[in-house]
């Protein structure tokens, strides 16, 4: 017993001999510069320091014998190196090579665009989208103040880079929306019919995108409903002289379901606000929108939005071939939209997504007494993995199933004509994302579609990669290849066409540092096999083929600012664009009518505290766009007016629960033109009688009051009007 | 002989724990005595180095994870990326506290405070879609603890926030906030190592009061 306790307190005196020791040394990186605030310590103990500023560390322990002596650095690769010690000072010099990180990682950049709340390089916020004065609610006129696009106001809607606007396609939450936009009259603007506010999170892809997208010749629209929290919460929303919302929200620990019903009727805003057409029935429509969320297990969640519309409107139009008359011209759409998808982690490698949606749309139109109508029912069903294969390297496939069914049928004087079309697409995609580092990556990918109607398979590859330059900047590239059905319509006519071609390069450089960027792209579209015909009249057409072609270059510049004032932000875009085609019933190679060469736009939005608003402006400016006048010898010679619009919109919050909402657009109140129609006939005397194209008033006025009624206190108006 | 092995063991236990104390309560009082971005930074590093021992406490990683979250405010030199970094940081920590602990109040007033700082880095961006979040995490706190004072606080400072941004005046909240100020040593601390911050803060608050 003594002996124990006689040899336990020698150890302990021996021990106590030996004192500390000193460990020190220098941490830097892999060039030999010095890290400030490393963690160096003995693992397992509380003996460490920090490195200084010249990269130096020095401490004293007690601890003897074998240890791990530990480095740790944010954003760099830990190290362990084993010691010995006994007393004697030691000495370690480490060098840290840094740490791959997906989310800290350079991302490709080239041809997206996207609108985000938390990320840093911000380019936009859904905020921005939902808030811009000149869009009135409406996505494709946010959408329109980007660089990249040109606003075609007979038509509103989205035209990218030279492409008409069946080139570019929507999908929320990964699945395709077939009507985005309401059904409206000839040479009049239409509008998305997609609440912004629905959306958290929307891409906007100008060129050279994901092998996971495909059938756009342009572009692709990606919106991602909201993720984020609900709060129980009743809105209702009055616009004057135009109709009502309601929406409700419920919530619980893991979801939410939001309802909400519309009705408009243009009536009483027509006989406040001046009028350029003439209206047999002013426009009306009611919709409902359901949108459910809910968390299914650990870490699923299945979402699912559904969209049911009805719409109807009488517009009287002068018939230029018979002077004096006028053409009669109805529509009566119903539009159902479903769309629910399901993500799911099944491993830590492994995540699944699945998805279908379906829209069945009806317009029947009457033109005078002549019925016509137009239907399709379409579904889009979707498949998608994403596999952690190692570190830096990620795999993202999956297939897709498209159905479309149209049918077309019009009676005209003698012409009785029904047609219907099934087209049926397979789709396979598979992209690689290889990083070689935090700072370069590269995305390779293919995609292959098979068309029942057509009968023809295609492959796109698609390649991007971007390259960090430092913290802050970076360069990036695309470059791929782009297939797009021919039109339904086209196709009722028609066998033996095949898909129409883009080949897409693009290359971007972006800097954004203390909320600031700046962003310069150029790109390079070549067309080939685009739709060519004849055309003897209204949608008469012949001598079907695929040997349209074309190509569309340009630059886009992007700024946005929301430092340097105060409570402020803005971001100005121009956009050149030089483009040739020769596709539909063109006769020869010329610009469309839906490019213009120059297109500026400046977005300004500022809240007060003081006035409890959000104030917002905007200018767009686009150079004149060619129209076709078939009293001119060459094709689409003549020059519209330029377009410019200057526009402004105020958001008060007068109470709690009430904000009181004005816009205004074309304050400037210039007298848009958008060309000419004509009539399909000459005269005795051999001349096209014409009609400028005008908008449906010069200027358009918005005059709101939103009411918010939540369960929380804390959730008020407070958050929407920001 | 046994006994003595015994004897030992339970004092190296003790031993342990008194030295995992005091190494606590040495690092809180350096963490009180901060002055720069700098030194601050060193502390958090000393937190984290007694987390790495004690696999089992939050306690050493909440104070890393508070640390950086005040780094936002006192880091004049970081730009707008570099405070979003520092709540990146204390955000991870935050997770691994909640997974280490789902059930403890304070973590969640950490995490409200987490939140409502990236708020104020873009408010009216980042508002909208994380003011559910900030609630949420205040409302849990308190389902926990009702008499957390910092959840108490932190609420009360989003009334009184929205109060005066509204033009409305801050009266109704006074009492509450006298009360809260008053009582506010009374609160029952789980140990001297648990967090205590927020009188201050509520002080400065309270000043248009009376």
């Amino acid at each position: 017993m003594k002996k124990w306790i006689v040899a336990s307190l020698i150890i302990v005196i021996q021990y106590s001999v030996f004192g500390q020791t000193l460990v020190r040394g220098t941490v830097t990186d892999v060039k030999g510069e010095p890290l400030f605030g490393a963690n160096v310590y003995i693992e397992n103990t509380y003996d460490g320091t920090s490195s200084n500023a010249d990269g130096k560390y020095e401490f004293k322990t007690d601890e003897k014998g074998d240890q791990n002596l530990k480095i740790e650095y944010l954003g760099y690769k830990p190290i362990k190196a084993f010691v010995h010690l006994n007393g004697q000072p030691v000495e370690f010099h480490f060098e840290l090579e840094e740490q791959f990180s997906e989310l800290n990682a350079v991302v490709i950049t080239a041809g997206s665009f996207e609108a985000s709340d938390r990320k840093r390089a911000i380019e936009l916020s859904s905020v921005d989208i939902a808030t811009t004065a000149g869009a009135m609610g409406d996505i494709v006129g946010a959408i329109n103040t980007l660089p990249g696009t040109t606003p075609v106001g007979e038509s509103g809607r989205l035209y990218v880079r030279g492409g008409s606007s069946e080139e570019t396609k929507t999908f929320i939450d990964g699945l395709l929306v077939s009507q985005p936009y309401h059904s409206a009259a000839p040479n009049l603007s239409t509008r998305g019919r997609f609440n912004p506010f629905l959306f958290s999170g929307t891409i906007f892809n100008t060129g050279g995108y994901s092998a996971e997208y495909g059938q756009a010749l342009s572009s692709v629209l990606l919106l991602n409903t909201i993720n984020e929290k609900q709060k129980d919460e009743l809105n209702l929303s009055f616009l004057l002289g135009l109709g009502a919302d309601f929406a409700g929200t419920k919530s619980w620990e893991s979801g939410s379901i939001t309802a909400s019903g519309n009705y408009f009727n243009m009536k009483p805003y027509m006989t406040l606000v001046k009028q350029n057409q003439e209206w047999s029935k002013p426009a009306e429509f009611y919709s409902q929108e359901t949108s459910f969320k809910q968390k299914t297990g650990k870490s699923g969640i299945f979402k699912l939005y559904s969209n049911v519309n009805q719409s109807r409107f009488g517009l009287l139009q002068n018939d230029l071939d018979q002077p004096g008359q006028k053409i009669n011209y109805e529509l009566k759409n119903s539009n159902y939209f479903l769309n629910t998808s399901w993500t799911n982690a099944l491993s830590e490698k492994w995540m699944l997504f699945a998805g279908a949606s379906t829209t069945l749309n009806s317009d029947e139109i009457r033109i005078n007494v002549n019925p016509l109508s137009e239907k399709l029912h379409a579904a889009h069903l979707k498949l998608g993995f994403d596999y952690q294969l190692a570190e830096k390297i990620n795999l993202h496939f999956g297939t897709d199933y498209f159905h479309e069914g149209y049918t077309y049928s019009i009676v005209y004087d003698t012409l009785n004509f029904r047609q219907h079309l099934n087209n049926d697409l397979y789709v396979g995609f598979a992209e690689a994302n290889i990083y070689t580092s935090n700072k370069l990556v590269f995305r390779i990918g293919g995609r292959a579609e098979y068309s029942t109607f057509l009968s023809k398979y295609n492959f796109s590859p698609r390649f991007s990669s971007a390259y960090k330059i430092d913290d802050y900047s970076q360069v990036s590239f695309a470059y791929g290849w782009f297939f797009q059905s021919p039109q339904n319509f086209d196709l009722l006519f028609e066998d033996g066409l095949t898909f129409q071609r883009a080949d897409h390069f693009v290359l971007n450089y972006q800097k954004s540092i203390n909320k600031r960027m700046f962003r310069a792209e150029v790109f390079y579209k070549d067309y080939s096999h685009l739709i060519k015909y004849k055309e003897d009249g209204y949608r008469n057409r012949s001598n079907y083929s695929n040997k349209g072609y074309g190509d569309a270059y340009g630059l886009d510049v992007f700024f946005r600012d929301a430092k340097t004032i105060k409570n402020g932000h803005f971001w100005i875009s121009y956009s050149y664009l030089e483009t040739e085609r020769d596709f539909r019933n063109y006769p020869y190679l010329t610009t469309p009518e839906f490019a213009s060469k120059h297109n500026f736009s400046i977005v300004y939005k500022h809240f007060s505290e003081k006035l409890r608003s959000m104030i917002g402006g905007d200018f767009s400016y686009s150079s004149p766009r060619n129209y076709n006048d078939p009293n001119q010898e060459a094709f689409n010679a003549s020059k519209m007016k330029a377009y410019y619009s200057l526009n402004v919109s105020w958001a008060y919050l007068w109470k709690d629960q009430v904000i009181i909402y004005a816009a205004v657009n074309n304050v400037l109140g210039r007298n848009q033109e958008y060309g000419y129609r004509f009539s399909t006939q000459p005269d005795e005397d051999g001349i096209y009688a014409r009609e400028p194209i005008v908008p449906q008033s010069r200027r358009f006025y918005l005059l709101g009051v939103f009411f918010t009624f939540s369960k929380d206190k804390a959730k008020n108006q407070l958050d929407k009007i920001n | 002989m046994l006994s003595i092995t015994v004897l030992l063991i339970g004092i190296s236990a003790y031993a342990d724990n008194t030295a995992y104390h005091s190494k606590m309560k040495q690092t809180l009082d350096e963490m009180a005595k901060c002055r720069t971005a700098e030194d601050f930074k060193k502390v958090a590093n000393s937190f984290d180095r007694i987390a790495q021992k004690e696999s089992g406490e939050w306690l050493p990683i909440y104070f890393s994870a508070d640390i950086k979250i005040l780094l936002v405010y006192l880091d004049s030199a970081a730009n707008f990326e570099q405070k979003d970094q520092y709540l990146d940081q204390a955000e991870d920590l935050i997770n691994k506290m909640e997974e280490m602990d789902p059930d403890e109040s304070e973590i969640q007033a950490l995490k409200a405070f987490m939140i409502i700082s990236r708020i104020g880095l873009d408010p009216v961006n980042r508002g909208q879609g994380m003011i559910g979040d900030y609630n949420a995490a205040i409302t849990k706190s308190l389902e926990l603890n009702p008499e957390n004072p910092r959840a108490m606080y932190m609420q009360l400072s989003s009334q009184v926030g929205e109060a005066q941004w509204f033009g409305k005046s801050i009266d109704s909240f006074c009492p509450k906030m006298k009360e809260l100020y008053e009582n506010w040593d009374s609160y029952p601390v789980a140990s001297d190592l648990h967090p205590q911050w927020g009188k201050e803060q509520l002080w400065q608050i309270m000043q248009p009061c009376n």
